[in-house]
């Protein structure tokens, strides 16, 4: 029963891969494209949410300052290099050990101080990000509210490239993240979430290991905003904005939390919707107020199915 | 023989509330000693500072020759304090496994291996199966914990404690609010492990009838003071026992 | 010495401003252990309540009447139907009212659209006093004299009447009270209306203060709230007041002498020193691990 189960899932993933390797060999439109890389840059960004959120248990408002950080690393790289591809990926690996240095300062704040702190503490955080990258001192390196333009490589306008970079990027990526949170290491993650204080009667070093989670996520993150700045090609200070944090959010509890894949299929929810409702509410006013519903299913769902959609249809399976 | 905890003078304040007040106190190596006394006269919170979850506000601690009181909990640990708590203290949405990989990887230093599936080394598996057999849990090594009974949660908690192979084990109550026929199997399973390992064990434990069953020696909490030790006999026949006892303060729970 | 005194009084009425605001928040984590993430939003639709009644009636008072109400109502609504499902789970709580800031924040467009709007003030309440070369502006002692008697009526309130009794020792030990027999929820439900209605006349007072609203101000004031509760220590009566006193200040200040961008950031600073060597708050007690 349990191997049948098993073989199900392995035959979809594999047509799913599959038919998403092959697609934009046959039809590829440009606008479809675009809105893929935005699906597959936010499902990293919601994969490094959840590592952190759904199995480490922390909340945070402010996974948006990672996810910016990297936005502007590869922003200001590919301004200063004019698209050339050494500066470019010299900016992101600056961008990533820039966020690993944030995570290190957040991760000890997380450290000592309680659940629902951390959450403003990372908001805060994320809003004076939010501040310095739309400053008028700060407009030569930032571009101040206007944003800076990135000049994408040659190579990776041609045809599906950046698609394929993407995609390659979010399996390697699902990949390294899924051998973590099953490895002996993301099994303390979950026990922190589940009981932190006997987690540390064990033995284990909780400090060390909230540190870590958060520098781990905060490095995904950040690669997120990378991968998002090929797509749409501006960095923007809306970037470190509460709404990305909070997309990430969302993307993770509609999907599931604790799942990894569940964060993904969130943000192919969210994103198509806010693709599709914001172009009716153009013609359809109230439609442009559907935040509103946005937040009241929210509400529901982590009233009434907080394990999400993945979660939940593991509990129906599990039941049947 | 030498100590191999000793608490020096050790106080413990909550908002100005003395829960322990200069407490003077040895254990030797091996021993089997039971702390009782009436409720809130600070047993919990004496297990509480040895293995780390309070601070002292005065006196020292020292554990097999080094001093302790200063340790984060973790490091406690690792110096070989085992801890199982009075309420259940378990994982709740993991498996049964899993709540025994945690402490048998934390023995085996694996804690920040992140490649390889926690599953997958053998030499925790084998302790787990062992644990597993030793406990009668086998057909719930799958089982998330929240589902269990809650006297297969009180022995899984002793479990979990017994997986880092401690020299020392803190036992607070465990058996608190189990149905009375499972009360001998969790007081033999003490006794066993005693006899068979040689640790020291410290147990907090209501039901007297334990206790003299259990303890090599009794020590006596009262208002957060060593009210009496010594040996079951000789603490039944204390004076200021009898009066704490009898005086009506002892309420039995549960 | 009159630059001194300009900035000490516009950074007592900021700091009076935080304090509405962070009274609320405060209080309702120390008796519920709550962390409201709507507060902001209720911020805001008392603001624009004020606005709306203060246009249609010309009066200040009945303004300030509506939209304190408003928001005891709108506390009482989330207390009910999101928080009491869930005392003791703190991410779902969090989660929750996090979902309701961006219902609220969201709805308030629908009848006062999206951007800034010019906020009706009384004449009473145009221009300042010279005193001596300094300027003491109207609105300002307006802030400062509610936010003292808002702390004064709440520090008669939790010493001396019954209500206030069974909060503070609420806040000390729930379980306490519980076993007492008092029904503790009903005071949960008025701690936490109470912390709200005082939020939205913290919005209606921001909008004179302001001369305009914004449907996204909440979150900005929310997070300097929630500094002020951090560096006084959550749960803390008057660890609050002086936070909100320190933070004020400190911003009118730093606002004076250094460029603007960094004055927002210079309230994290605080607010990170402060947890980096106190973790409880100033004033803070230390929570017992266990
Ligand atoms: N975390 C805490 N915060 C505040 N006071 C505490 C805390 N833990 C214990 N106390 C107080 O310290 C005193 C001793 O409590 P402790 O739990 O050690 O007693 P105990 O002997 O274990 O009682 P019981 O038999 O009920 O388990 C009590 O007055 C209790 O209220
Ligand atoms: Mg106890």
């Amino acid at each position: 029963m349990k191997k049948r189960g098993r073989l199900f899932w392995t035959a979809v993933s594999v047509l799913v891969l599959a038919g998403l390797v092959v697609f934009p060999t046959m039809w590829a439109p440009v606008w479809l494209l675009s809105l893929a890389g935005q699906i597959m840059a936010f499902a990293l960004f919601a994969m490094s949410f959840d590592l952190l959120f759904g199995y480490a248990g922390v909340i945070s408002f402010g996974q948006a300052a990672f996810w910016g950080i990297g936005g502007y690393a590869v922003a200001i790289a590919s301004r200063a290099g004019g698209g050339a591809i050494a500066t470019l990926l010299l900016g992101a690996v600056a961008g990533i050990l820039l966020a690993a240095a944030l995570g290190l300062v957040e991760g000890f704040i997380l450290s000592r101080v309680k659940a629902g702190y951390f959450a403003m503490v990372t908001l805060a955080i994320s809003q004076i990000l939010l501040l310095l990258a739309s400053s008028q001192n700060l407009r030569p390196l930032t571009g101040g509210s206007d944003g800076l333009n990135v000049y994408v490589p040659r190579f990776l306008l041609v045809g599906p490239a950046t698609y394929y970079l993407l995609f390659a990027v979010l399996v390697l990526s699902f990949v390294v993240l899924y051998r973590f949170v099953r490895s002996p290491a993301g099994l303390v993650w979950r026990g922190m979430r589940e009981n932190e204080s006997r987690i540390e009667s064990l033995g284990y070093n909780v400090l060390a290991y909230k540190v870590a989670v958060n520098v781990v996520a905060g490095m995904f993150a950040a690669v997120a905003g990378m991968l998002y700045m090929l797509v749409i090609q501006i960095a923007t200070p809306e970037l470190f904005g509460l709404s990305n944090s909070l997309d990430a959010l969302l993307m993770v509890i509609i999907g599931g939390a604790g799942t990894l894949v569940g964060p993904v299929v969130g943000a192919v929810i969210l994103v198509l919707a806010e693709h599709e409702l914001s172009s009716i509410g153009s013609s359809v006013p109230f439609l442009s107020h559907w935040l509103i519903l946005f937040g009241l299913m929210f509400i529901l769902i982590v009233m009434a199915a907080p394990r999400g959609l993945m979660g939940t249809l593991d509990k129906i399976r599990d039941s049947i | 023989m030498a100590a191999t905890l000793e608490l020096m003078e050790v106080s413990v304040t909550f908002g100005g509330v003395a829960a322990l007040s200069r407490v003077d106190l040895a254990i030797e190596e091996g021993e089997l000693l039971a702390l009782i006394g009436p409720n809130g006269s600070g047993k919990t919170t004496l297990l509480n500072a040895v293995s780390g979850q309070v601070r002292l506000a005065a006196g020292q601690i020292w554990y097999a020759g080094r001093r302790i009181d200063h340790l984060p909990a973790y490091q406690r640990s690792r110096l070989g304090i085992g801890r199982a708590f009075q309420q259940v203290n378990l994982f709740p949405g993991l498996s049964v496994a899993e709540n025994l990989r945690l402490p048998v990887a934390a023995r085996l230093g694996l804690g920040w291996r992140v490649w390889r599936e926690a599953g997958g080394y053998p030499e925790v598996n084998r302790a787990v199966d062992d644990l597993l057999r030793e406990f009668g849990l086998q057909d719930k090594a799958g089982v998330a914990v929240g589902s269990l009974a809650h006297g297969e949660k009180r022995v899984l908690d002793v479990a979990v404690a017994l997986a880092l192979r401690p020299r020392l084990l803190l036992l607070d109550e465990p058996t608190a609010g189990m149905a009375v026929e499972e009360v001998p199997r969790i007081a033999e399973l003490i006794r066993h492990v005693h006899e068979k390992t040689g640790i020291t064990v410290v147990v907090i434990e209501h039901r007297i009838d334990v206790v003299k069953a259990l303890a090599e020696r009794i020590v006596v909490l009262y208002d957060g003071r060593v009210l009496a030790a010594g040996t079951p006999a000789s603490i039944m026949a204390d004076k200021k026992v009898q009066e704490v006892y009898l005086g009506g303060l002892y309420a039995q729970r549960d | 010495m009159e630059t001194f005194l300009t900035l000490l009084f516009s950074g007592l009425s900021t700091a009076a401003l935080y304090y509405l605001l962070a009274a609320g928040l405060s209080l309702s984590f120390g008796l519920l252990r709550v962390l409201n993430f709507a507060h902001g939003a209720v911020f805001v639709w008392g603001g624009y309540t004020g606005m709306f009644v203060y246009q249609l009636t010309h009066s200040l008072a009945l303004a300030v009447l509506a939209g304190t109400l408003l928001g005891g109502a709108l506390g009482w609504v989330l207390e009910r139907t999101l928080l009491r499902p869930a005392y003791g789970n703190i991410v779902v709580q969090v989660l929750t009212t996090l979902g309701a800031f961006y219902v609220l924040s969201e709805a308030i467009k629908i009848p006062f659209g999206p951007d800034q709007v010019g906020v009706g003030v009384p004449a009473f309440l145009h221009g300042a006093w010279m005193l001596r070369g300094v300027a003491v502006v109207k609105v300002n002692v307006l802030l400062v004299s509610v936010g003292l008697l808002v702390w004064g009526l709440g520090l008669v309130w939790l010493t001396r009447t019954r209500l206030g009794l069974i909060v503070r020792a609420g806040i000390d030990n729930p379980e306490m009270v519980m076993a007492l027999g008092i029904p503790i929820r009903r005071v949960f439900t008025a701690v936490f209306a109470a912390g709200a209605a005082l939020a939205a006349l913290g919005g209606v007072l921001a909008g004179q203060y302001f001369g305009a609203l914004s449907p996204d101000m909440g979150l900005q004031n929310m997070l300097n709230a929630f500094i002020v509760v951090v560096v006084g220590g959550l749960g803390s009566y008057n660890g609050t007041a002086v936070g909100a006193l320190l933070v004020g200040l400190i911003g009118a200040f730093a606002s004076y002498y250094l460029p603007s961008q960094i004055v927002g950031a210079v309230n994290v600073l605080i607010m990170a020193l402060v947890l980096i060597f106190r973790p409880e708050g100033l004033f803070g007690e230390k929570e017992v691990v266990v």
